[in-house]
């Protein structure tokens, strides 16, 4: 702890700008690899990326809030189902065009996110996550019983082309890229805003941030809010490119699989840890898919093991290496 | 509607036992154990395995095996997480997840998918109370949850541990000071958390039928109780489960019970927006 | 607001169940003025700036500024009246950078809000740059111009304390409470600190100092008030307060420090 101020300032300087560098690079790097992926595969794999990419943008949303609130959600499959579901809707009933429908999902969400968070806005993380847990398993549930709006079992049909003339496997890839580029670029954008700062300086220490101006509740619900926006952002997105919505894409275990691949990206708010995570997500089902068990097995040792790395593991070897260094200064 | 209340209160009776072990957990280490479900869930299929499923052991030594068996995967279900929780509770809990995944498969790996029975070993009797039915399997739950908590209670109010166990619920700090061994006081709950577990468990199981995902699902119902509880009190999350099994039932019967997990979340919602911090911690004031 | 408005802190108790932590305390601190605030461990100081900046609310008495009772102002209210503080442990997000958590102190000054926050425009339509600069700026007054890009969880304690200090001094305060900001430090770093605290003063800013750093306290204060058992004990200059026999007594007496 009384490690002397001056030693050690000018090596973390220039390990993070270093670091930054390659963040950026990985990303550009990351969309131009994607966009140009299409001229190699075929149409199963440009079907599966696009879903993996759509997948991402709800990935993202569930790291948005574990970084920026604290607290985890089990429920987020509410929230894409939200966004889903707006579009399908505004599509087949008042055939509101592509965009519209995704700005009308996305600011849906965020409110039904904002009323949901509202009551454990005061208390302790755990009665949101609790909470969630319910959120998560009554999708279905609703979606069924209210099967004349919803259509039911077989759910409803979403338009998959936005332009003529372009097959409508690619129209699906590149507005999934697409939108996984905007939701990354907001997302990660958002933490050098007014907003972004005092959010995770009242996650940190809530009393420093009253003292600023902004309370722990309304940091919380703000945090929570732009998360459901990116999942229902996500969800509209993930109904174009299967060009339909039905119940059974938003079943309780999308959010753990939402979940698991937001801790295996280690919550980044970066493209390519997006992709990693969804990949994982993705492809770990894909591998076994005879084999239900192991995937659970896989997917609680990735929870588990990720975890613990990166919380436990890697700051002993952290402290480690720094004690040394301060033993050789 | 008074037998449809009666069963209500029987189950509520188990919900109140899963949340007492949630709310065990939660008060000493602050963080919600969501493995506690598939945890329990597997103590379950090992008593079945150990009677029903071909070792043929008696009904009694097979729960105390559970029990142990238990005992020994909360040791090392906490020596996992011990360190995460001076960090953050919400990695631990997201860890607990992840346990509740590896243990929900380890399940569906040894009994497959199938379906099975797990009864106690009652004799089939029923009697008539005002006209309404009492079973032998009632009657075994009400005692059961009776005896747990009288012990849970005797446990917390006259032992060493047990005051340790409320000091370190009040404030960890303080009690860190007082020389008290956290770890152990931990431990005392996860162990005892795990027990509630499996008693609960085998509770439940004869009402319907066990199956990879019986005890995860009966666990929800326990989870809502303690949130209508409270996390941080006991009796207010026996009283919850109560509540819970009753208005549950009174749902399910009268309105649709295809719409169950969508009235634990409005129920749930509505109390923490009416009785935040749980129902009982209005009218005792709040206890920082 | 005046520019030459006052802070004044009437008959304030307060009392966690039958603690009395203040007892009928009356105050009042001048514009332009450092004020130090000295007593033994429990006096009650931090409990003191706690109801100053609405983290506790007093069970009686008042407290105003500029003409206006703050008793029913929450904290946040308080700090958009220009009320800030610094923390006895330093409370700086450990994922935000020295420079970010030091924009942090010009919040209520910023009017960017959801806007800038989820929609890509350009930097200079924002304030994000000018948040920036003026930061930097506050850094190089503290002395860490060469430090805003390190993570605040890699910054020694004793950097926390000037960041600490520079996210107080950034927005242009009116009021600045600084909670013991010398804890931990070596002599050196606390000359340095008494330093920047000194160029903190101007004429409209009232500074409130808790410090057990009695060189600190004699050194940058116009006036000192005692505190003991959550009492005033007595109020003075510097110079009054090194002769007064009680601080001595209450120094020597309770044996501690």
């Amino acid at each position: 702890m009384s490690e002397p101020s001056t030693t050690a300032l000018p090596a973390d300087r220039t390990r993070r700008s270093a670091v930054r560098i390659d963040d950026r690079m990985l990303s550009i790097g990351t969309v131009l690899l994607l966009g140009l992926l299409p001229i190699w595969i075929g149409s199963f794999w440009l079907y599966s990326i696009s879903l993996l990419l759509a997948q991402g943008i709800a990935i993202l949303s569930v790291s948005f809030l574990i970084r920026y609130s604290g607290e985890v959600s089990i429920g987020h499959n509410f929230f894409v189902a939200t966004g889903a579901y707006t579009i399908a809707l505004l599509q087949n009933g008042p055939n509101v065009p592509f965009l519209g429908g995704v700005v009308v999902a996305t600011a849906v969400s965020a409110a039904v996110g904002l009323l949901f968070a509202w009551p454990s806005r005061t208390l302790s993380g755990v009665y949101l996550s609790v909470v969630t847990l319910a959120l998560g398993l009554c999708v279905p549930e609703v979606l069924l019983y209210w099967s004349e709006v919803t259509g039911g079992f077989e759910g409803l049909f979403v338009e998959s082309r936005i332009v003529g003339g372009v097959a409508s496997g690619l129209q699906q890839y590149y507005v999934a890229l697409a939108a996984l580029c905007i939701a990354t670029f907001v997302a990660h954008r958002f933490r050098g805003s007014r907003l972004g700062l005092m959010i995770l300086t009242a996650r940190d220490h809530p009393h420093a941030a009253a003292a600023f101006g902004m309370t722990s509740g309304s940091a919380r619900l703000s945090a929570f809010a732009v998360s459901a926006a990116i999942a229902g952002f996500g969800g509209s997105i993930l109904g174009f490119t299967t060009s339909m919505v039905s119940p059974n894409s938003f079943i309780f275990w999308n959010s753990v699989t939402l979940l698991v691949g937001a801790v295996v990206s280690l919550y980044s708010t970066r493209i390519y840890g997006v992709v990693v995570g969804a990949a994982f997500v993705t492809l770990v089902p894909q591998l076994l898919s005879n084999y239900g068990q192991f995937i659970l097995i896989i997917y609680g040792l990735a929870l588990l093991g990720v975890i613990i790395v990166f919380n436990v593991t890697v700051p002993a070897i952290v402290r480690r290496v720094r004690r040394r260094r301060n033993h050789r200064v | 509607m008074l037998p449809v209340i009666w069963q209500g209160i029987v189950t509520g009776c188990l919900y109140s036992l899963g949340a007492l072990g949630l709310v065990m957990i939660f008060k000493s280490s602050k963080m919600v154990n969501f493995a506690h479900g598939a945890l329990a869930g597997y103590g379950a299929f090992s008593v079945h395995a150990l009677t029903a499923g071909g070792a043929g052991w008696p009904w009694l030594a097979a729960v105390a095996a559970a029990l142990l068996g238990a005992i020994a995967i909360s040791v090392l279900v906490y020596g996992l997480i011990a360190e995460l929780l001076q960090r953050a509770a919400t990695t631990a809990t997201i860890a607990t997840l992840g346990i509740g995944l590896i243990a929900q498969g380890m399940i569906l790996w040894q009994y497959g998918s199938n379906i099975f029975r797990l009864d106690l070993p009652l004799p089939h009797l029923s009697f008539s109370i005002l006209g309404m039915a009492l079973t032998a399997y009632d009657v075994a739950v009400l005692s059961a949850t009776f005896l747990v908590v009288v012990a849970l209670f005797l446990v917390i109010e006259r032992t060493r541990l047990g005051v340790a166990f409320r000091a370190v619920s009040t404030d960890p700090f303080a009690a860190r000071v007082c020389g008290l061994s956290i770890s152990r006081v931990h431990l005392f709950s996860w162990v005892t958390s795990s027990m509630l577990g499996v008693i609960a468990a085998l509770l439940i199981v004869p009402t319907t039928f066990l199956s990879s995902t019986t005890v995860t699902t009966f666990m929800l119902q326990a989870f809502a109780a303690a949130v209508i509880g409270g996390f941080d009190s006991l009796p207010g999350s026996a009283i919850g489960g109560i509540l819970v099994g009753v208005s549950c039932n009174l749902f399910s019967f009268y309105v649709a019970p295809e719409l169950l997990n969508t009235f634990l979340l409005t129920f749930m919602l509505a109390s923490l927006s009416f009785f935040p911090g749980g129902i009982l911690s209005q009218r005792l004031g709040s206890r920082v | 607001m005046s520019d030459r408005a006052s802070l004044i802190v009437k008959n304030v108790d307060l009392s966690f169940g039958g603690l009395h932590v203040l007892r009928d305390v009356s105050l009042d601190f001048q514009p332009g003025e450092i004020t130090g605030l000295i007593g033994p461990n429990g006096a009650g100081k931090t409990s003191f700036f706690n109801c100053l900046t609405g983290h506790y609310r007093p069970s009686r008495g008042t407290v105003s500024y500029d003409g206006e009772v703050l008793n029913a102002v929450p904290t946040v209210g308080r700090a958009d009246r220009g009320i800030v503080r610094t923390f006895q442990h330093a409370a700086l997000s450990s994922e935000l950078t020295l420079l970010e958590n030091v924009i942090v102190g010009l919040n209520t000054a910023r009017r960017s809000g959801w806007i800038d926050a989820l929609l890509p425009i350009p930097r200079r339509f924002g304030d994000r740059d000018e948040a920036e600069n003026r930061a930097r700026r506050a850094l190089e007054f503290v002395g860490l111009g060469d430090h805003a890009a390190l993570l605040a969880a890699n910054a020694a304690p004793g950097v926390m304390r000037l960041v600490e200090l520079a996210r107080a001094g950034v927005g242009d305060p009116r009021v600045v409470l600084l909670d013991e900001p010398a804890a931990g430090l070596n002599s050196t770093e606390t000359a340095a600190l008494a330093d920047t605290i000194g160029k903190l003063r101007a004429s409209g800013r009232i500074i409130i100092v808790v410090e057990h750093d009695m060189d600190l306290i004699m050194g940058i204060c116009d006036r000192i008030h005692v505190l003991n058992f959550g009492a005033v004990v007595t109020s003075g200059t510097p110079a009054e307060i090194r002769c007064d026999p009680r601080v001595a007594e209450i120094y020597l007496g309770t044996g501690d420090d």
